[in-house]
């Protein structure tokens, strides 16, 4: 019998973890309500922060969250190079091409990865990565607490820009309506392109903030982009609010079910529920919510 | 008389390969194999699916689990395979399409079940999970084991040749203009009376039993099974790679696309600054990639187009 405190326990840490997903897939989705793209390299976004913060902290002793400085410029102009380069020329193709191209990312970026870096898993040690407060029955661990907070923050900040400012208007006018943005006047393929930038540096927020109690090797993006799929098809694919609840909702499952049975078909139940969700609810959970 | 000659230069090619080049060879012909049989789908049909690891797996773990368990011999176990892929593909297929999922949903649903099936083999004592599966090299080509590398050359070409056949045979059908008819525009095809419905079911389920096949000659030509081989992501990559590097939807660009992607692995293992076999594999996957992303961008319907202009 498992206790109560455990199950609290590996609720809480489902629920950090959640967060962290959430941000992830709010980078997928706001990519994908907007240009329609579905970004595969996407969780490679995310493993590439993690060595770049990695390399921080190993050579010059730079801490994750004081790193931040360095990754989140780097990867929103990276995702605006990728962007020019490649995605603009092909976001009037069909799916399967946009899904191709990104595959073609993930593949380069996996292989770069892996030329500098190699197989092997690697981590770094900070003064908070093994500290935690004890509240009770259950300890709640800095680092994770620390990659929650600024993730929902991010959340949050996100969709403040999306609903309170004037880019956010022009993202969510020509999401909707390129053609109506367009004509108003709003630049689309500039909009396009910060919407990308923004989701490339959501993923690498993430990766930098999970950096100090998570292992990166060039393989563990593909993990990423299939929880970031699954979640925001949960939440309606486009939908930013429900990416939230369904990243928090997927770090509960993955936690709890661990509890109880092997990873490997705590993922095939993941995976089970991404296809009920498609067949019966393709929107999503929340209904047809749009960035 | 392309084709003869074709043929002849193929099955005299082993004559002057070292075992190295023929073992390289042997996986080009099978990729080529696997891309057909996925083009059935995405190609002709339009279907794009991301599962098709699923039916590799179901192929290759019948043929190996039939042998081991009942001593069927693999050359009738990989047509069980097919059968059992089929029927799996056909099942999915009815239950996708029937919630009307298309598109990118229908990618992810198809990703989704290769997935689950992963997870379930890992998970399933029956096929010795996530352990997998030994078969033991021996001279038996009644069992379809060989100790040369020769015989599964050409049990690879004649596959490949038997899988273009398919392949015209199927452009120049009926069922195959109903292929095209759906891929399209599937409204139109179904405002002029063909049941879209059953012709995609049709299209994953027949596309489906012919991965099987690609995955019972891994088992045999490997000697080895596990979800880690043949259930992830990677036999499904091979496919797509050579199909939309090639020209999907074609009979050729399949078979273009995927020897070009194996050529360019050896031409690779040739240059002088890469001197490691890691590094041969990292460098060549890093020019797989920006040569997918370039083709893609600049010849969306693939390297055959470029002859289809000359001509």
């Amino acid at each position: 019998m498992i206790g109560l405190d455990v199950i609290l326990q590996a609720g809480l840490s489902g629920l950090f973890m959640g967060s962290v997903y959430a941000l992830i897939a709010i980078g997928f989705t706001l990519v994908f309500g907007v240009t329609n793209i579905v970004n595969f390299a996407h969780g490679h976004f995310v493993m590439g922060a993690m060595f770049v913060t990695y390399l921080l902290f190993k050579t010059l002793k730079v801490d994750p969250y004081v790193g931040l400085v360095v990754v989140l410029p780097l990867f929103f102009a990276l995702g605006s190079l990728i962007y020019r380069l490649v995605i603009q020329r092909i976001v009037e193709a069909p799916h399967s091409a946009h899904m191709m191209v990104t595959l073609g990312l993930l593949i380069f970026i996996e292989n770069l990865a892996n030329l500098f870096f190699g197989g092997d898993l690697r981590g770094i040690t900070t003064t908070y990565t093994t500290s935690s407060l004890v509240l009770g029955a259950v300890s709640v661990p800095i680092a994770r607490l620390g990659a929650a907070a600024v993730s929902l923050a991010a959340v949050v900040g996100l969709a403040l820009v999306l609903h309170r400012t004037s880019l956010g208007k022009a993202i969510r006018a020509a999401a909707n309506n390129p053609e109506g943005a367009a004509l108003v006047g709003i630049d689309v393929g500039r909009v396009y392109r910060v919407a990308f930038s923004l989701g490339t540096a959501a993923a690498a927020l993430a990766g930098a903030v999970i950096m100090p109690f998570s292992l990166v090797s060039p393989f563990v993006g593909g993990e990423f982009i299939l929880k970031a799929f699954v979640i925001a098809v949960l939440g309606g694919l486009g939908s930013v609010a429900g990416a939230l609840i369904g990243g928090l909702l997927i770090g509960l499952v993955e936690a709890l079910s661990s509890l109880y049975i092997q990873a490997s078909l705590g993922n095939a139940i993941v995976f089970a529920i991404l296809i009920v969700v498609l067949l019966y609810r393709p929107w999503g959970i929340l209904g047809q919510a749009r960035v | 008389m392309v084709a003869v000659a074709a043929l002849a230069i193929a099955a005299a090619l082993p004559l002057a390969a070292g075992p190295h080049l023929l073992t390289a060879m042997i996986v080009a012909l099978h990729a080529a194999f696997m891309a057909l049989a996925w083009n059935v789908a995405a190609g002709y049909a339009g279907q794009f699916s991301l599962g098709h690891s699923l039916f590799y797996g179901i192929g290759a773990y019948a043929s190996t689990v039939l042998y081991l368990r009942l001593g069927l011999t693999p050359w009738a176990g990989m047509f069980v395979g097919a059968a059992l892929a089929g029927i799996v593909g056909g099942l999915l297929a009815l239950g996708v399409y029937r919630y009307k999922v298309h598109g990118i949903f229908f990618a992810l649903v198809t990703l989704g079940a290769a997935e689950v099936a992963k997870g379930l083999a890992d998970n399933w004592a029956f096929i010795k999970g996530p352990v997998g599966i030994l078969l033991t090299m021996q001279n038996a080509p009644g069992d379809f084991f060989f100790l040369r590398r020769e015989p599964y050359y050409y049990v690879a070409l004649a596959m490949l040749v038997a899988m273009i056949v398919i392949s015209l045979r199927l452009e120049r059908s009926p069922l195959g203009q109903y292929f095209l008819a759906v891929r399209e525009d599937e409204q139109a095809a179904e405002a002029s009376g063909v049941d879209s419905y059953r012709y995609k079911t049709i299209a994953i389920s027949l596309s489906a039993a012919l991965t099987a096949f690609a995955g019972s000659f891994y088992a045999q030509f490997y000697l080895y099974v596990s979800p880690d081989t043949v259930l992830i992501f990677e036999p499904q990559l091979t496919m797509m790679l050579g199909t939309m590097v090639g020209g999907a939807g074609t009979a050729f660009g399949p078979v273009i696309g995927s020897l070009l992607f194996s050529g360019l692995g050896e031409a690779l293992r040739n240059l002088p600054f890469l001197e490691s076999t890691r590094g041969i594999v990292i460098g060549s996957k890093m020019v797989y990639a920006v040569l997918l992303i370039v083709v893609l961008i600049y010849l969306p319907g693939g390297l055959i187009t470029l002859g289809r202009k000359g001509a």
